[in-house]
């Protein structure tokens, strides 16, 4: 069967509802298809049909219409459970179309079976994946943040417009540099250059980057010594860590009373969100809502080299994360293993031999994966991120919903 | 005994898996409209190919499938796994399941949120929650026991996500029951990487899936990352994998403690793969749930099915351990 993805039909008939089917074979001068046993009998001739090929080249379906003089329908097979038909096909549209879509096809195929993922992704987007560059290791991830964090310093009052600005500590280095250097401790100078709102205290993605009370109380404490607003991020919970995460966070939400301000609490799995939703409903000073992972957007550093299919129904290749109410950069998030990919490499040499981590060796501390260049990407702990420049760099991005709804930006450096 | 579940990429497979043991079928469909509209954008579900056949294939081929559920009984359900839709989608998807309660398919396995409790909410349909869900936890199915009480459709089958310890799902299952009655665990191939339901990166025709790009593991600070004791510790321990059934993925040696558990249901994914493999694959897990069965210890079951399995050796690509 040709894929129903990339080559679609229909037939017409007079007193029946028209009918999708799927082409089993293919030349330029007849197709077989398909039927359910006495389908056929039963709805007649059809009056006509029409047959909708993809076209990777100009990124649509053209469609093919015959009408019922062009085409001679023969029965070849049939069972219990269909009928086959060759429809053998008399025109000149068809039969030019067909076989542009067959070299497409077969190109596919060849390049499926015997190339590359590289040389793949090269060919199926008209060259623009750049397939020489995924040997190129120059330029580290750090270079481009200080860049951005540069343009962001002269950039923030233009594009904030009355936004909170608030940085991550979502990681222990960054946590240990507040606690030490408050926000001198942000780098490139961002908390000396920057008025900040709040921090976001936690881990989106790794329960075991989650802070211990100890931690996050002093956390808490440094954020107040600032008069910071705090959201707190909580991964996704596995059910080996739930009653501590539970226990944990319900004694935390007693000591952020004395906070004196609204906490944001936002959550990677609705089963916890439900959970405090409904036990801490009369505690006005918090706030639940949707993490990072409860909002889910496609996000590949790769988009940019299928603008034009993406352009149909995204209108933008951007690539954006965003909690409930706040939107993140300059990274993303691409992937999460809520068993830890590094974890797994670092103690058994591959990836994929992963199981639940506990008494964590925090070998993301110390470690990162690293992509080649013109991805932009990292492997940092459990996950992949990219790294995007857009809600700074284009200013088409300030008229998406996205950037409209958000009232908090998240600077994750 | 616990029972299969298997994909099917063309909707001649029905007959042939079944055949070769499968007890229940899931599919994917996508209408043509969708894809004229949409193209490889907004997938209806995970399989995000245009150019291969990982779907059924056109309505035509949904009544042939129809054809051989009246003969051969397996049931069937229809796949809406995407882990997330945009809301023009929602419109769309409640003409596409109204199509398909109207060609009779009443099963759906669906992985987001509001769609799960949409298709709860307005049509009585039996519903599984897909492993690309999420993190589960019994918080999680607390949640969905509450926010669906009183609705038309049922909660059936709970699939754990690949990334799901079994100690875990009995725990869970164990708070749950009877609300799902079922639960579904993986067994058989595809172990991802990542967490299926957190995988927002593209799984599309033109471009590799991500987990699959070449990468190097580096020191953070500004050392040799050739001298350092840990990274030359882990990279002399990849043990060797061999091709075999399972080799991308494999929980045959967990299936005593997936059946002590509480799963009833084990999962073949095999979207994509060929048919003949995914045939060797079910008939290779009914007869390790014969030894199961047959089996009066753990030990005896992983060493009979070893034995008579694998005698060149296992995968060595373990989902559980």
């Amino acid at each position: 069967m040709i894929p129903f993805g990339i080559l679609q039909g229909e037939l017409r008939f007079k007193n029946m509802k028209n009918l999708e089917i799927s082409v089993h074979e293919l030349s330029d001068r007849h197709i077989l298809i398909r039927l359910p046993a006495g389908y056929m009998e039963a709805s007649g001739h059809p009056e006509s049909m029409v047959l909708y090929f993809y076209s990777r080249k100009l990124k649509k379906y053209e469609k093919t219409v015959l009408n019922k003089d062009s085409f001679y329908i023969s029965k070849t097979a049939g069972d219990k459970y269909s009928e086959s038909f060759r429809i053998s096909i008399k025109d000149q549209h068809f039969t030019a179309v067909c076989r542009e879509f067959s070299k497409e096809y077969l190109e596919y195929i060849d390049l499926k079976l015997y190339e590359e993922d590289r040389i793949m992704s090269h060919v199926m987007t008209e060259g623009r994946y750049p397939e020489d560059w995924e040997d190129v290791y120059e330029k580290k991830l750090s270079v481009c943040e200080a860049e951005w964090s540069n343009d962001l310093i002269k950039e923030t009052e233009l594009f904030l417009k009355g936004k909170k600005l608030y940085f991550s500590l979502e990681t222990p280095q960054r946590s240990k540099d507040f606690l030490m250097k408050g926000t001198e401790g942000f780098p490139y100078e961002l908390g000396n250059k920057l008025s900040f709102d709040g921090v976001v205290i936690g881990n989106s993605f790794c329960p075991n980057l989650f802070p211990d009370k100890e931690l996050f109380v002093s956390l808490i404490k440094k954020a107040s010594e600032y008069d910071f607003n705090v959201i707190i991020s909580v991964p996704p919970v596995p059910e080996s860590k739930t009653d501590n995460f539970i226990s944990d966070l319900s004694e935390l939400t007693s000591f952020l009373k004395e906070f004196n301000k609204i906490v944001v609490f936002q959550f990677g799995d609705h089963g916890t969100l439900s959970y405090f939703k409904d036990n801490f409903k009369n505690e006005k000073y918090l706030q639940f809502e949707k993490g990072i992972l409860l909002h889910r957007i496609k996000r590949d550093p790769r988009k940019k080299y299928l603008k034009e299919c993406f352009e149909i129904s995204d209108g933008s290749d951007k690539n954006i994360m965003i909690s409930d109410d706040a939107i993140f950069g300059p990274y993303y998030q691409t992937n999460t293993g809520t068993f830890c990919p590094l974890h797994a490499l670092m103690t058994t040499g591959t990836r994929s031999k992963q199981s639940r981590v506990f008494n964590c060796e925090r070998y993301c501390e110390k470690y990162y994966l690293r992509y080649p260049d013109h991805l932009m990407m990292k492997g940092e702990g459990n996950s992949l991120f990219g790294f995007s420049g857009a809600f700074l760099t284009d200013k088409a991005f300030y008229s998406s919903d996205e950037w409209v709804n958000c009232k908090k930006v998240v600077i994750n450096v | 005994m616990m029972k299969i579940a298997a994909g099917i990429g063309a909707v001649d497979d029905y007959e042939k898996y079944v055949k070769a043991g499968a007890d229940e079928i899931y599919f994917g469909y996508v209408p043509g409209e969708y894809y004229r509209k949409n193209l490889n954008t907004g997938p209806m579900n995970r399989r995000e190919v245009m150019y291969c056949n990982v779907q059924a294939g056109a309505e035509s081929e949904l009544l042939i499938l129809k054809n051989m559920m009246a003969d051969l009984k397996a049931p069937v359900s229809v796949t809406l796994n995407s882990p997330g839709y945009k809301k023009e989608q929602y419109p769309y998807i409640e003409k596409y399941v109204n199509k398909l309660i109207d060609m009779g398919f009443n099963s759906f396995i669906a992985a987001d949120h509001d769609l799960f409790f949409n298709l709860l909410k307005i049509y009585g349909t039996e519903l599984s929650l897909s492993g690309e869900y999420g993190e589960m936890n019994h918080l999680e199915t607390e949640h969905l026991k509450k926010a669906a009480n009183g609705n038309k459709g049922k909660f059936k089958r709970l699939i754990f996500p690949r990334q799901t310890m079994i100690t875990e799902m009995k725990k869970i299952r164990e708070h749950s029951y009877p609300y799902p009655e079922e639960y579904e665990a993986f067994v058989l191939n595809e172990k991802c990487h990542f967490t299926g339901a957190y995988c927002s990166s593209l799984h599309c025709d033109e471009l590799c899936h991500i987990c699959h790009l070449p990468y190097r593991i580096e020191k953070k600070a500004d050392m040799d990352a050739d001298e350092d004791p840990e990274l030359i510790k882990a990279a002399g321990m990849k043990e060797e994998e061999n091709e075999c059934t399972g080799s991308s993925g494999c929980a045959l040696c967990s299936l005593w403690k997936l059946r002590d558990a509480g799963i009833t249901h084990l999962k073949v994914v095999s979207r994509g793969n060929d048919t003949e493999s995914v045939i060797n694959d079910i008939k290779t897990l009914r007869q390790a749930l014969n030894i199961l069965e047959d089996s009066k210890t753990e030990d005896i079951f992983i060493e009979t099915m070893k034995k008579e399995l694998f005698p060149y050796g296992c995968s060595n690509n373990c989902y559980y351990f």
